[in-house]
């Protein structure tokens, strides 16, 4: 169980009552297997190895399980919208069938609580009518893994045997497409290749949100992948897109990563977990009825998720006690890195994404291994936007101020 | 495409200047920012889903009168 001090100074009163937190987010790993083998996945290829001991699929008694402490978790915080994320491997593995009736086991369990506004994240190659017709008499949001044009994707997203999978993706991103639904597609930025294509390539297809990750990398692992330490390959890939999309598309496309950094430029709070340094907020239940922090976090090293706890005995809210730094994460957020004090992008970046801060040598204590780049797309945006530092600053006061009067009771 | 060339591509559609678009994408965001007041709840690296974001009416009358005094600060 990881615990670094590096990342807790200061005092701990984790708010794990519950009132006095922001709502979870729950992500349901449905199936712990996966019928490709991206080379980039942080689940197999990453050098943990907690799914191999677990179940393939969700045991029913695990998800019923999982169900009441969700039930639980929403009473104790108040919260009335439950996201429930089914997510993997390929979350698709556990049968179409399987999960319209968990959805109604869900929507059951929370029934007087809560309303479970339910997505799925899948690779899409086992879409077909049955799965369709979940999706919309469920009401699943949908988001596709898929990495841009086939020479791009068949690039990472292989099968077991090392095929690629892009015209299996291509299948079931226009079955939902031609049945009227509307998936989003996720796309890991690739070290190499031309940004603009990609983005213009996903357009063409009459996909209208689109959302890039930063590959997966700490400070122990990214020299193998980028072995220039000037390099910024991230940046390089997004910057045409972050000016066209500034320019001319962001009616029409919504590209999260893009409008959260503008959100933020503009003296917005993180509503995501790759900047701000915020808390989480996001609790994992795996297939075999663990529960754990931070998914991502397996890149760090083996067993490095794991927070000890179970839904088959355990309330989510435990994670406070039983792990500080999972609990710290999931509820306060841990101490912006120290490399990162003096930055201009301090209080907007936070030090990047949680996972791509470590190292052995001072744990997350690091500024993101994709700092350059980050930096380069902070300026970018600002650029477009025409917002200085100084103005972030003076936004981010008077919306405070804004939030501060929301709860004062109004003048006659 | 060359600097010219899509100079006249953007009269000949009759769009409006590109930085003009990028002006009102920072209204856009200033207005969500006030009106719908995006919820501290954060979203999974790993999936598209985001927190819910609720805006009534009046919520976005409101925002367009505070968005004024954010954008007073404009300065494209």
């Amino acid at each position: 169980m990881p615990d670094f001090q590096g990342a807790l100074a200061g005092s701990s009163s984790i708010a794990a009552s519950g009132a006095s937190r922001s709502p979870l987010q729950f992500i349901l790993k449905v199936a712990s297997r996966c019928n490709l083998n991206c080379s980039y996945c942080y689940v197999y290829n990453k050098g943990d190895n907690t799914w191999q001991s677990r179940p393939s699929i969700m045991p029913a008694a695990v998800f019923t399980a999982a169900v009441g402490r969700i039930r639980r978790s929403c009473q104790l915080s108040g919260q009335t919208v439950a996201q429930i994320v089914f997510h993997g491997g390929e979350p698709c593995l556990a049968g179409a069938a399987r999960l319209k009736a968990w959805c109604r086991e869900m929507r059951d369990g929370l029934r007087g609580v809560a309303a479970p506004h339910f997505a799925i994240q899948t690779n899409g190659t086992l879409i077909d009518e049955e799965w369709i017709a979940v999706f919309r008499e469920e009401e699943i949001r949908i988001g596709v893994s898929m990495d841009g044009p086939a020479a791009i994707h068949d690039a990472f997203r292989v099968d077991h045997r090392g095929r690629g999978s892009h015209a299996a993706v291509e299948d079931g991103r226009r079955s939902l497409l031609d049945a009227g639904l509307s998936p989003e597609v996720l796309s890991v930025i690739p070290l190499s290749g031309d940004g603009l294509r990609t983005y213009e390539y996903f357009r063409s297809l009459g996909i209208r949100r689109i959302n890039f990750l930063l590959p997966d990398y700490t400070h122990e692992t990214k020299r193998s992948a980028v072995p220039d330490p000037r390099a910024t390959p991230v940046a390089d890939f997004l910057m045409p897109i972050v000016e066209k999309w500034c320019r001319q598309d962001w009616e029409e496309t919504d590209v999260p990563l893009f409008r959260q950094i503008a959100e933020l430029v503009l003296g917005g709070p993180s509503r995501w977990d790759q900047f701000g340094n915020g808390p989480m907020g996001i609790v994992c239940v795996e297939a075999d009825g663990a529960i754990e922090g931070l998914d991502v976090l397996r890149v760090c090293g083996d067993g490095m998720a794991a927070a000890g706890l179970s839904v088959l005995r355990d309330d989510f809210e435990q994670i406070a006690t039983a792990s500080e730094f999972h609990g710290r994460a999931i509820f306060e957020g841990i101490q912006v890195p120290s490399a990162c004090i003096g930055c201009p992008e301090r209080d907007t970046c936070g030090g990047g994404y949680l996972p791509h801060r470590f190292s052995k040598e001072r744990g997350f204590d690091n500024a993101s291994v994709w700092c350059a780049d980050i930096l380069q797309l902070f300026g970018k945006m600002r650029e477009m936007l025409s917002v200085s530092v100084a103005e972030t600053a003076s936004r981010q006061a008077f919306l405070r101020l804004l939030s501060n009067r929301e709860g004062e009771p109004s003048s006659p | 495409m060359s600097d010219r060339a899509g100079s006249e591509a953007d009269m000949a559609d009759g769009s409006n200047p590109r930085e003009g678009s990028a002006d009102a994408l920072k209204t856009s965001v200033d207005l969500s920012l006030v009106a719908e007041r995006p919820s501290t709840n954060r979203a999974h690296n790993k999936t598209t889903v985001e927190p819910e974001l609720p805006v009534s009416g009046e919520a976005r009358e409101r925002a367009q009168r505070l968005a004024a005094q954010l954008g007073s600060t404009h300065s494209g």
